[in-house]
Protein backbone atom coordinates (compact mmCIF):
# COMPACT_ATOMS: atom_id res chain seq x y z
CA UNK A 1 0.00 0.00 0.00
CA UNK A 2 1.25 3.34 -0.70
CA UNK A 3 1.91 5.87 1.59
CA UNK A 4 -0.95 8.49 2.11
CA UNK A 5 -0.78 12.59 2.72
CA UNK A 6 -2.75 13.44 6.04
CA UNK A 7 -4.98 17.07 5.68
CA UNK A 8 -5.28 18.27 9.00
CA UNK A 9 -8.33 20.93 8.57
CA UNK A 10 -9.47 23.36 11.55
CA UNK A 11 -9.34 20.49 14.03
CA UNK A 12 -9.99 21.16 17.37
CA UNK A 13 -11.41 18.47 20.35
CA UNK A 14 -13.43 19.60 23.52
CA UNK A 15 -14.91 17.30 26.02
CA UNK A 16 -16.51 17.06 29.39
CA UNK A 17 -15.41 16.64 32.52
CA UNK A 18 -17.01 16.35 35.40
CA UNK A 19 -19.96 18.73 34.07
CA UNK A 20 -17.81 21.39 32.39
CA UNK A 21 -16.38 21.72 28.99
CA UNK A 22 -12.71 21.54 28.69
CA UNK A 23 -11.42 22.21 25.28
CA UNK A 24 -8.68 20.11 24.45
CA UNK A 25 -7.54 21.04 21.05
CA UNK A 26 -6.90 23.09 18.51
CA UNK A 27 -8.22 24.41 16.03
CA UNK A 28 -5.35 23.13 14.18
CA UNK A 29 -4.37 23.15 10.48
CA UNK A 30 -1.52 21.20 8.83
CA UNK A 31 -0.66 19.26 5.82
CA UNK A 32 1.43 15.83 6.39
CA UNK A 33 3.14 14.74 3.06
CA UNK A 34 2.88 11.23 2.06
CA UNK A 35 5.84 9.14 3.49
CA UNK A 36 7.63 11.22 5.59
CA UNK A 37 7.45 11.59 9.09
CA UNK A 38 5.99 14.35 11.32
CA UNK A 39 6.91 13.99 15.10
CA UNK A 40 4.92 16.08 16.90
CA UNK A 41 6.25 17.42 20.22
CA UNK A 42 4.51 19.14 23.40
CA UNK A 43 3.92 18.96 27.28
CA UNK A 44 1.81 16.93 29.06
CA UNK A 45 -2.03 17.19 28.36
CA UNK A 46 -1.75 19.43 25.57
CA UNK A 47 -3.75 16.81 23.67
CA UNK A 48 -0.70 15.14 21.22
CA UNK A 49 -2.32 11.90 21.70
CA UNK A 50 -6.03 12.57 21.32
CA UNK A 51 -4.55 14.51 17.95
CA UNK A 52 -3.29 11.11 16.98
CA UNK A 53 -6.53 9.20 17.76
CA UNK A 54 -7.94 12.04 15.66
CA UNK A 55 -5.73 10.79 12.92
CA UNK A 56 -6.36 7.04 12.97
CA UNK A 57 -10.15 7.81 13.13
CA UNK A 58 -10.35 6.64 16.93
CA UNK A 59 -11.99 9.86 18.39
CA UNK A 60 -14.05 12.51 16.69
CA UNK A 61 -12.85 15.69 16.15
CA UNK A 62 -15.30 18.37 17.94
CA UNK A 63 -14.51 20.96 14.87
CA UNK A 64 -12.92 20.24 11.67
CA UNK A 65 -11.97 17.05 9.85
CA UNK A 66 -8.86 15.12 8.53
CA UNK A 67 -8.74 13.58 4.80
CA UNK A 68 -6.25 10.50 4.57
CA UNK A 69 -5.44 10.58 0.70
CA UNK A 70 -8.17 12.81 -0.04
CA UNK A 71 -10.84 10.65 1.96
CA UNK A 72 -12.03 11.25 5.76
CA UNK A 73 -10.84 9.05 8.35
CA UNK A 74 -12.96 6.96 9.64
CA UNK A 75 -12.44 3.96 12.64
CA UNK A 76 -10.63 0.64 11.31
CA UNK A 77 -9.52 1.93 7.88
CA UNK A 78 -7.46 -0.44 6.27
CA UNK A 79 -3.75 0.87 5.80
CA UNK A 80 -3.45 2.53 9.40
CA UNK A 81 -1.27 0.63 12.07
CA UNK A 82 -0.95 2.38 15.45
CA UNK A 83 1.81 1.58 18.00
CA UNK A 84 0.37 2.80 21.75
CA UNK A 85 2.73 3.39 24.67
CA UNK A 86 2.35 0.36 26.58
CA UNK A 87 2.68 -2.56 24.04
CA UNK A 88 -0.38 -4.07 24.21
CA UNK A 89 0.30 -7.59 23.16
CA UNK A 90 -2.43 -10.29 24.34
CA UNK A 91 -0.94 -12.56 26.94
CA UNK A 92 -3.18 -15.36 25.39
CA UNK A 93 -1.15 -15.27 22.33
CA UNK A 94 2.53 -16.20 20.90
CA UNK A 95 4.87 -13.63 19.45
CA UNK A 96 4.15 -14.59 16.09
CA UNK A 97 0.01 -15.06 16.74
CA UNK A 98 0.78 -11.40 18.17
CA UNK A 99 2.00 -10.35 15.14
CA UNK A 100 -0.58 -11.61 13.05
CA UNK A 101 -3.36 -9.98 14.77
CA UNK A 102 -4.40 -7.33 12.20
CA UNK A 103 -4.10 -9.78 9.25
CA UNK A 104 -6.29 -11.97 10.89
CA UNK A 105 -8.65 -9.63 12.19
CA UNK A 106 -8.73 -8.03 8.31
CA UNK A 107 -8.92 -11.23 7.09
CA UNK A 108 -5.85 -11.18 4.89
CA UNK A 109 -4.10 -13.88 3.35
CA UNK A 110 -2.47 -15.72 6.40
CA UNK A 111 0.15 -17.62 4.29
CA UNK A 112 1.93 -14.17 3.09
CA UNK A 113 1.28 -12.14 6.65
CA UNK A 114 3.10 -15.37 8.40
CA UNK A 115 6.13 -14.87 5.97
CA UNK A 116 5.80 -11.35 6.67
CA UNK A 117 5.38 -11.57 10.52
CA UNK A 118 8.77 -13.29 10.51
CA UNK A 119 10.78 -11.72 8.17
CA UNK A 120 9.88 -8.18 10.37
CA UNK A 121 10.34 -9.87 13.33
CA UNK A 122 13.91 -10.88 12.09
CA UNK A 123 14.50 -7.29 11.26
CA UNK A 124 13.35 -5.89 14.34
CA UNK A 125 15.80 -8.80 16.18
CA UNK A 126 13.42 -10.99 17.98
CA UNK A 127 12.97 -13.56 15.35
CA UNK A 128 14.09 -16.03 17.72
CA UNK A 129 10.82 -15.59 20.19
CA UNK A 130 8.20 -16.37 17.56
CA UNK A 131 7.16 -19.02 20.02
CA UNK A 132 7.33 -17.33 23.29
CA UNK A 133 4.43 -16.11 25.02
CA UNK A 134 5.08 -12.07 25.75
CA UNK A 135 5.92 -12.25 29.54
CA UNK A 136 8.93 -14.08 28.36
CA UNK A 137 10.00 -11.03 26.55
CA UNK A 138 11.67 -7.93 27.76
CA UNK A 139 10.10 -4.31 28.05
CA UNK A 140 12.30 -3.71 24.89
CA UNK A 141 11.50 -6.87 22.95
CA UNK A 142 8.02 -6.23 23.58
CA UNK A 143 7.92 -3.09 22.24
CA UNK A 144 9.64 -4.38 19.04
CA UNK A 145 6.94 -7.01 18.49
CA UNK A 146 4.29 -4.29 18.81
CA UNK A 147 5.95 -2.39 15.83
CA UNK A 148 5.98 -5.26 13.92
CA UNK A 149 2.31 -5.88 14.37
CA UNK A 150 1.79 -2.21 13.46
CA UNK A 151 3.79 -2.94 10.28
CA UNK A 152 2.60 -6.16 9.35
CA UNK A 153 -0.32 -5.27 6.81
CA UNK A 154 2.28 -2.64 5.18
CA UNK A 155 0.40 0.80 6.11
CA UNK A 156 0.18 3.33 4.46
CA UNK A 157 0.01 5.85 8.11
CA UNK A 158 1.68 4.37 10.76
CA UNK A 159 1.10 6.48 14.19
CA UNK A 160 3.23 6.23 17.25
CA UNK A 161 1.78 7.29 20.78
CA UNK A 162 5.01 7.82 22.33
CA UNK A 163 5.70 4.42 21.56
CA UNK A 164 9.33 4.44 23.75
CA UNK A 165 8.61 6.42 26.91
CA UNK A 166 8.61 3.04 29.12
CA UNK A 167 11.91 1.86 27.85
CA UNK A 168 15.64 2.69 29.65
CA UNK A 169 17.77 5.30 27.34
CA UNK A 170 19.68 2.88 25.64
CA UNK A 171 16.96 0.75 24.53
CA UNK A 172 15.16 3.89 23.28
CA UNK A 173 18.29 4.56 21.34
CA UNK A 174 18.20 1.25 20.02
CA UNK A 175 14.54 0.94 19.03
CA UNK A 176 14.77 4.36 17.09
CA UNK A 177 17.77 3.12 14.83
CA UNK A 178 15.47 0.15 14.33
CA UNK A 179 12.40 2.05 13.62
CA UNK A 180 14.30 3.90 10.87
CA UNK A 181 15.11 0.58 9.30
CA UNK A 182 12.03 -1.42 9.24
CA UNK A 183 9.86 1.82 8.48
CA UNK A 184 10.50 2.11 4.47
CA UNK A 185 11.57 4.31 2.22
CA UNK A 186 8.42 6.41 1.73
CA UNK A 187 6.07 3.74 1.77
CA UNK A 188 4.80 5.02 5.11
CA UNK A 189 3.56 8.45 6.26
CA UNK A 190 4.37 7.82 9.98
CA UNK A 191 3.02 10.41 13.07
CA UNK A 192 5.05 10.39 16.55
CA UNK A 193 4.61 11.97 19.19
CA UNK A 194 6.63 11.99 21.98
CA UNK A 195 7.84 13.71 24.86
CA UNK A 196 11.74 13.63 24.06
CA UNK A 197 13.12 16.70 21.95
CA UNK A 198 16.52 14.42 20.60
CA UNK A 199 14.08 11.76 19.87
CA UNK A 200 11.69 13.97 17.42
CA UNK A 201 14.50 15.23 15.79
CA UNK A 202 16.01 12.09 15.36
CA UNK A 203 13.47 10.05 13.89
CA UNK A 204 11.56 12.72 11.80
CA UNK A 205 11.29 14.85 8.70
CA UNK A 206 9.68 17.41 10.28
CA UNK A 207 8.52 18.11 14.20
CA UNK A 208 4.95 20.68 14.79
CA UNK A 209 5.77 22.16 18.61
CA UNK A 210 2.54 22.08 20.53
CA UNK A 211 1.57 24.38 23.44
CA UNK A 212 0.23 23.48 26.40
CA UNK A 213 -3.43 22.86 26.57
CA UNK A 214 -5.25 23.59 24.12
CA UNK A 215 -2.95 22.28 22.09
CA UNK A 216 -1.92 24.57 19.22
CA UNK A 217 1.02 24.51 16.93
CA UNK A 218 3.65 26.70 17.83
CA UNK A 219 6.06 26.03 15.17
CA UNK A 220 6.87 23.82 12.44
CA UNK A 221 10.13 22.54 12.20
CA UNK A 222 11.48 21.01 8.63
CA UNK A 223 14.13 18.39 9.73
CA UNK A 224 17.08 18.39 7.01
CA UNK A 225 19.45 15.95 8.21
CA UNK A 226 20.70 13.21 5.90
CA UNK A 227 19.27 9.96 6.05
CA UNK A 228 19.59 6.90 7.22
CA UNK A 229 20.67 8.80 10.50
CA UNK A 230 22.74 7.19 12.95
CA UNK A 231 23.09 7.46 16.88
CA UNK A 232 26.52 9.16 16.09
CA UNK A 233 24.70 12.74 14.22
CA UNK A 234 23.33 13.52 17.38
CA UNK A 235 26.21 15.08 18.87
CA UNK A 236 26.64 17.34 15.51
CA UNK A 237 26.20 20.72 15.67
CA UNK A 238 23.25 20.52 13.29
CA UNK A 239 21.43 18.29 15.09
CA UNK A 240 21.83 20.23 18.86
CA UNK A 241 20.74 23.37 16.56
CA UNK A 242 17.49 21.76 16.36
CA UNK A 243 16.90 20.28 19.09
CA UNK A 244 17.84 23.99 20.61
CA UNK A 245 15.25 25.69 18.53
CA UNK A 246 12.70 23.50 19.99
CA UNK A 247 13.27 23.19 23.39
CA UNK A 248 13.31 27.06 23.38
CA UNK A 249 9.66 27.00 22.64
CA UNK A 250 9.16 25.34 25.93
CA UNK A 251 11.57 27.53 27.73
CA UNK A 252 9.86 30.93 26.60
CA UNK A 253 6.22 29.10 27.56
CA UNK A 254 7.55 27.93 30.97
CA UNK A 255 7.04 25.00 30.56
CA UNK A 256 11.14 23.68 30.81
CA UNK A 257 12.92 26.19 33.26
CA UNK A 258 16.20 26.88 34.55
CA UNK B 1 -3.92 -20.51 19.41
CA UNK B 2 -1.44 -22.23 20.39
CA UNK B 3 -0.31 -22.89 23.51
CA UNK B 4 2.89 -21.66 26.05
CA UNK B 5 5.86 -23.59 26.36
CA UNK B 6 6.63 -23.49 29.90
CA UNK B 7 7.85 -20.91 31.56
CA UNK B 8 11.47 -20.81 32.55
CA UNK B 9 12.66 -20.59 36.13
CA UNK B 10 14.11 -17.21 37.12
CA UNK B 11 17.65 -16.42 37.68
CA UNK B 12 16.78 -15.69 41.47
CA UNK B 13 15.06 -19.05 42.11
CA UNK B 14 15.59 -20.10 45.75
CA UNK B 15 17.41 -23.83 46.34
CA UNK B 16 14.51 -25.12 47.28
CA UNK B 17 12.64 -24.11 44.08
CA UNK B 18 16.11 -25.49 42.27
CA UNK B 19 14.98 -29.32 43.33
CA UNK B 20 11.96 -29.48 41.89
CA UNK B 21 11.51 -33.42 42.62
CA UNK B 22 12.35 -32.66 46.22
CA UNK B 23 10.12 -29.63 46.63
CA UNK B 24 7.13 -32.06 44.67
CA UNK B 25 7.91 -34.73 47.59
CA UNK B 26 7.66 -32.34 50.01
CA UNK B 27 4.43 -31.09 48.95
CA UNK B 28 2.86 -34.48 49.12
CA UNK B 29 4.53 -36.15 51.95
CA UNK B 30 3.26 -32.83 54.52
CA UNK B 31 -0.14 -32.96 53.36
CA UNK B 32 0.11 -37.16 54.26
CA UNK B 33 1.43 -37.14 57.27
CA UNK B 34 -1.09 -34.19 58.50
CA UNK B 35 -3.73 -36.20 57.33
CA UNK B 36 -2.19 -39.46 58.96
CA UNK B 37 -1.76 -37.65 62.23
CA UNK B 38 -4.94 -36.34 62.69
CA UNK B 39 -6.66 -39.60 61.94
CA UNK B 40 -4.65 -41.40 64.44
CA UNK B 41 -5.17 -38.76 66.99
CA UNK B 42 -8.94 -38.96 66.43
CA UNK B 43 -8.63 -42.69 66.82
CA UNK B 44 -6.69 -42.05 69.33
CA UNK B 45 -9.45 -40.17 71.29
CA UNK B 46 -12.17 -42.12 70.78
CA UNK B 47 -10.67 -45.41 71.75
CA UNK B 48 -8.90 -43.52 75.13
CA UNK B 49 -12.35 -41.42 75.85
CA UNK B 50 -14.39 -44.74 75.04
CA UNK B 51 -17.14 -42.82 73.27
CA UNK B 52 -19.98 -44.40 71.75
CA UNK B 53 -20.00 -45.14 67.65
CA UNK B 54 -23.82 -43.31 68.01
CA UNK B 55 -21.37 -40.21 69.06
CA UNK B 56 -18.61 -40.29 67.47
CA UNK B 57 -17.40 -43.28 65.45
CA UNK B 58 -13.29 -43.85 64.76
CA UNK B 59 -11.92 -43.71 61.57
CA UNK B 60 -11.15 -47.53 61.65
CA UNK B 61 -15.06 -48.16 62.18
CA UNK B 62 -16.23 -45.79 59.35
CA UNK B 63 -13.41 -47.44 57.09
CA UNK B 64 -14.67 -50.93 57.72
CA UNK B 65 -18.19 -49.41 57.18
CA UNK B 66 -17.28 -47.92 53.85
CA UNK B 67 -15.93 -50.98 52.89
CA UNK B 68 -18.97 -53.55 53.67
CA UNK B 69 -21.37 -50.71 51.98
CA UNK B 70 -18.86 -49.74 49.15
CA UNK B 71 -21.43 -51.04 46.43
CA UNK B 72 -24.17 -49.06 48.38
CA UNK B 73 -22.31 -45.94 48.87
CA UNK B 74 -21.00 -45.87 45.07
CA UNK B 75 -24.84 -46.51 43.53
CA UNK B 76 -25.68 -43.46 46.04
CA UNK B 77 -22.76 -41.70 44.73
CA UNK B 78 -23.75 -41.87 40.61
CA UNK B 79 -27.00 -40.58 41.35
CA UNK B 80 -25.53 -37.69 43.85
CA UNK B 81 -22.68 -37.40 41.01
CA UNK B 82 -25.07 -36.95 38.09
CA UNK B 83 -26.91 -34.56 39.87
CA UNK B 84 -24.34 -32.00 40.91
CA UNK B 85 -22.67 -32.12 37.87
CA UNK B 86 -26.11 -32.12 35.39
CA UNK B 87 -27.15 -29.26 37.64
CA UNK B 88 -23.66 -27.39 37.30
CA UNK B 89 -23.12 -27.68 33.74
CA UNK B 90 -26.88 -26.15 33.30
CA UNK B 91 -25.69 -23.35 35.67
CA UNK B 92 -23.01 -22.75 33.62
CA UNK B 93 -24.64 -22.49 30.24
CA UNK B 94 -27.21 -20.09 31.70
CA UNK B 95 -24.65 -18.20 33.73
CA UNK B 96 -22.45 -17.30 30.27
CA UNK B 97 -25.51 -16.63 28.33
CA UNK B 98 -26.78 -14.17 30.80
CA UNK B 99 -23.64 -12.86 31.80
CA UNK B 100 -23.13 -12.16 27.85
CA UNK B 101 -26.13 -10.81 27.42
CA UNK B 102 -25.73 -8.20 30.82
CA UNK B 103 -22.10 -7.60 29.75
CA UNK B 104 -23.46 -6.86 26.38
CA UNK B 105 -26.74 -4.71 26.88
CA UNK B 106 -27.22 -2.32 30.11
CA UNK B 107 -30.78 -2.29 29.06
CA UNK B 108 -30.59 -6.37 29.79
CA UNK B 109 -28.92 -5.30 33.34
CA UNK B 110 -31.43 -2.74 34.15
CA UNK B 111 -34.16 -5.21 33.47
CA UNK B 112 -32.82 -7.92 35.33
CA UNK B 113 -30.65 -7.00 38.30
CA UNK B 114 -33.51 -6.40 40.85
CA UNK B 115 -34.60 -10.01 39.47
CA UNK B 116 -31.14 -11.49 40.26
CA UNK B 117 -30.93 -9.33 43.70
CA UNK B 118 -33.74 -11.10 45.19
CA UNK B 119 -32.79 -15.04 43.70
CA UNK B 120 -29.44 -14.35 45.28
CA UNK B 121 -30.95 -12.73 48.65
CA UNK B 122 -33.25 -15.85 49.34
CA UNK B 123 -31.44 -18.47 51.19
CA UNK B 124 -31.47 -21.26 48.81
CA UNK B 125 -32.29 -24.16 51.63
CA UNK B 126 -35.53 -21.60 52.31
CA UNK B 127 -36.14 -23.37 48.88
CA UNK B 128 -35.66 -27.05 48.98
CA UNK B 129 -39.14 -27.41 50.56
CA UNK B 130 -40.51 -25.26 47.99
CA UNK B 131 -39.07 -27.22 45.17
CA UNK B 132 -40.87 -30.50 46.97
CA UNK B 133 -44.31 -28.71 46.16
CA UNK B 134 -43.61 -27.93 43.10
CA UNK B 135 -41.47 -30.62 41.11
CA UNK B 136 -42.56 -33.45 43.21
CA UNK B 137 -39.58 -35.98 45.33
CA UNK B 138 -36.59 -37.23 42.49
CA UNK B 139 -33.96 -36.52 40.28
CA UNK B 140 -35.28 -33.31 38.79
CA UNK B 141 -35.67 -31.50 42.40
CA UNK B 142 -32.19 -32.11 43.18
CA UNK B 143 -30.88 -31.17 39.66
CA UNK B 144 -32.53 -27.93 40.21
CA UNK B 145 -30.93 -27.57 43.15
CA UNK B 146 -27.62 -27.46 42.43
CA UNK B 147 -28.41 -24.81 39.33
CA UNK B 148 -29.95 -22.59 42.36
CA UNK B 149 -26.87 -23.21 44.43
CA UNK B 150 -24.05 -23.15 41.87
CA UNK B 151 -25.85 -20.32 39.29
CA UNK B 152 -24.92 -16.89 41.03
CA UNK B 153 -21.26 -16.98 41.37
CA UNK B 154 -20.86 -17.87 37.82
CA UNK B 155 -22.76 -15.20 36.64
CA UNK B 156 -21.18 -12.47 38.48
CA UNK B 157 -17.98 -13.80 37.74
CA UNK B 158 -18.95 -13.60 34.16
CA UNK B 159 -20.34 -10.15 33.64
CA UNK B 160 -17.16 -8.89 35.80
CA UNK B 161 -14.71 -10.52 33.42
CA UNK B 162 -16.37 -9.59 30.13
CA UNK B 163 -16.52 -5.83 31.21
CA UNK B 164 -13.08 -5.92 32.58
CA UNK B 165 -11.61 -6.27 29.40
CA UNK B 166 -8.19 -3.49 28.80
CA UNK B 167 -9.95 -0.27 27.50
CA UNK B 168 -6.53 -0.02 25.34
CA UNK B 169 -7.01 -3.44 24.37
CA UNK B 170 -10.24 -2.80 22.80
CA UNK B 171 -8.54 0.45 21.11
CA UNK B 172 -6.06 -1.94 19.30
CA UNK B 173 -9.13 -3.78 17.85
CA UNK B 174 -10.59 -0.99 16.94
CA UNK B 175 -7.60 0.27 15.33
CA UNK B 176 -7.51 -2.72 13.67
CA UNK B 177 -10.79 -2.96 11.78
CA UNK B 178 -11.50 -5.59 14.16
CA UNK B 179 -15.99 -5.92 14.66
CA UNK B 180 -17.74 -6.29 17.64
CA UNK B 181 -17.74 -10.15 17.48
CA UNK B 182 -14.00 -10.25 16.63
CA UNK B 183 -13.46 -8.22 19.75
CA UNK B 184 -15.41 -10.57 21.69
CA UNK B 185 -13.60 -13.54 20.60
CA UNK B 186 -9.83 -12.09 20.41
CA UNK B 187 -9.94 -9.85 23.81
CA UNK B 188 -13.35 -9.83 25.49
CA UNK B 189 -13.46 -13.65 26.48
CA UNK B 190 -9.71 -14.32 26.75
CA UNK B 191 -9.44 -11.24 29.12
CA UNK B 192 -12.48 -12.74 30.78
CA UNK B 193 -11.40 -16.39 31.31
CA UNK B 194 -9.60 -15.88 34.72
CA UNK B 195 -12.70 -14.18 36.37
CA UNK B 196 -14.82 -17.20 34.81
CA UNK B 197 -12.78 -19.55 35.86
CA UNK B 198 -13.03 -18.12 39.46
CA UNK B 199 -16.97 -18.02 39.39
CA UNK B 200 -16.68 -21.86 38.19
CA UNK B 201 -13.50 -23.17 40.79
CA UNK B 202 -16.11 -21.31 43.20
CA UNK B 203 -19.68 -23.05 42.18
CA UNK B 204 -17.64 -26.40 41.46
CA UNK B 205 -17.42 -27.10 45.28
CA UNK B 206 -21.14 -26.16 45.86
CA UNK B 207 -22.35 -28.35 42.95
CA UNK B 208 -21.94 -31.49 45.63
CA UNK B 209 -22.87 -29.79 48.30
CA UNK B 210 -26.53 -28.46 46.39
CA UNK B 211 -27.17 -32.11 45.41
CA UNK B 212 -26.54 -33.39 49.02
CA UNK B 213 -29.02 -30.86 50.77
CA UNK B 214 -31.58 -31.18 47.64
CA UNK B 215 -31.20 -34.42 48.47
CA UNK B 216 -31.90 -34.20 52.42
CA UNK B 217 -35.48 -33.06 51.50
CA UNK B 218 -36.64 -34.23 47.62
CA UNK B 219 -35.07 -37.25 46.94
CA UNK B 220 -35.09 -40.95 48.47
CA UNK B 221 -32.00 -42.05 46.92
CA UNK B 222 -28.46 -39.85 46.73
CA UNK B 223 -25.43 -39.71 49.32
CA UNK B 224 -28.03 -36.95 50.85
CA UNK B 225 -30.72 -39.24 51.59
CA UNK B 226 -28.29 -41.93 52.59
CA UNK B 227 -27.25 -39.02 55.67
CA UNK B 228 -30.05 -37.93 56.32
CA UNK B 229 -31.44 -41.84 56.36
CA UNK B 230 -28.52 -43.09 58.83
CA UNK B 231 -28.75 -40.56 61.01
CA UNK B 232 -32.41 -40.94 61.64
CA UNK B 233 -31.63 -44.37 62.47
CA UNK B 234 -28.79 -43.84 64.63
CA UNK B 235 -25.87 -45.55 61.75
CA UNK B 236 -23.66 -42.62 62.97
CA UNK B 237 -20.71 -44.66 61.55
CA UNK B 238 -22.90 -45.03 57.98
CA UNK B 239 -23.62 -41.18 57.94
CA UNK B 240 -20.17 -40.35 58.16
CA UNK B 241 -19.38 -42.71 55.12
CA UNK B 242 -21.62 -40.57 53.53
CA UNK B 243 -19.83 -37.52 54.66
CA UNK B 244 -16.30 -39.15 53.66
CA UNK B 245 -17.24 -39.96 49.99
CA UNK B 246 -19.65 -36.39 49.94
CA UNK B 247 -16.17 -34.71 50.75
CA UNK B 248 -14.03 -37.25 48.03
CA UNK B 249 -16.41 -35.67 45.47
CA UNK B 250 -15.72 -32.46 46.24
CA UNK B 251 -12.45 -32.73 46.54
CA UNK B 252 -12.29 -34.25 42.94
CA UNK B 253 -14.61 -31.62 42.09
CA UNK B 254 -12.24 -29.45 43.47
CA UNK B 255 -8.90 -30.78 41.38
CA UNK B 256 -11.23 -31.10 38.19
CA UNK B 257 -11.46 -26.95 38.40
CA UNK B 258 -8.04 -26.35 38.51
CA UNK B 259 -6.99 -29.03 36.01
CA UNK B 260 -9.34 -26.90 33.40
CA UNK B 261 -7.70 -23.71 34.88
CA UNK B 262 -4.89 -24.77 33.93
CA UNK B 263 -5.57 -25.90 30.49
CA UNK B 264 -7.96 -22.85 30.13
CA UNK B 265 -5.44 -20.42 31.20
CA UNK B 266 -2.11 -21.10 30.77
CA UNK B 267 -1.07 -17.75 30.40
CA UNK B 268 -2.59 -16.19 33.34
CA UNK B 269 -0.07 -15.00 35.60
CA UNK B 270 -1.34 -17.21 38.43
CA UNK B 271 -1.09 -20.07 36.14
CA UNK B 272 2.83 -19.13 35.00
CA UNK B 273 5.22 -21.91 35.54
CA UNK B 274 2.76 -24.54 37.06
CA UNK B 275 3.07 -26.51 33.21
CA UNK B 276 6.46 -27.64 35.40
CA UNK B 277 4.36 -29.19 38.73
Amino acid sequence: MSAAGIRIEEVSRTYAARGRQVHALGPISAMLEAGRTTAIVGPSGCGKSTLLRILGGLDRPSGGRVLLGGAPVREGMPGVGVVFQRDLLLDWRNILDNVLLPAQLQKRDLTHAVARAHALLGELGVGDFTDRQPWELSGGMRQRVAIARALLCEPSLLLLDEPFSALDALTRDQMGVLLQRVQGDGRTTAVLITHSIPEAVFLSDRVLVMSARPGLILDDIPIELPRPRTLAMREEPAFAGLTRRIRMHFERTGVLTG
Amino acid sequence: MSQPRAASRSIGATAAEGAPGASRGAGILLPLLSGIGGLGLWELAVRGFDLPSYLLPAPSEIAVVMAEKAHLLLDQLQYTAFAAVTGFVIALIIALVLGALIAASPAVERVLYVWLVVFHAIPKVVVAPLLLVWIGFGLKSSIIFVVVFTFFPMLVNTVTGLRSADPDLLLLTRSMGGNAWQTLRTIRLPSAMPSIISGIKISITLAPLGAVIGEFVASNKGLGHMLIQSVGSLEVPTAFAAVVVVSVLGIITWYLAEYVERIAIPWHASQRGRAEE
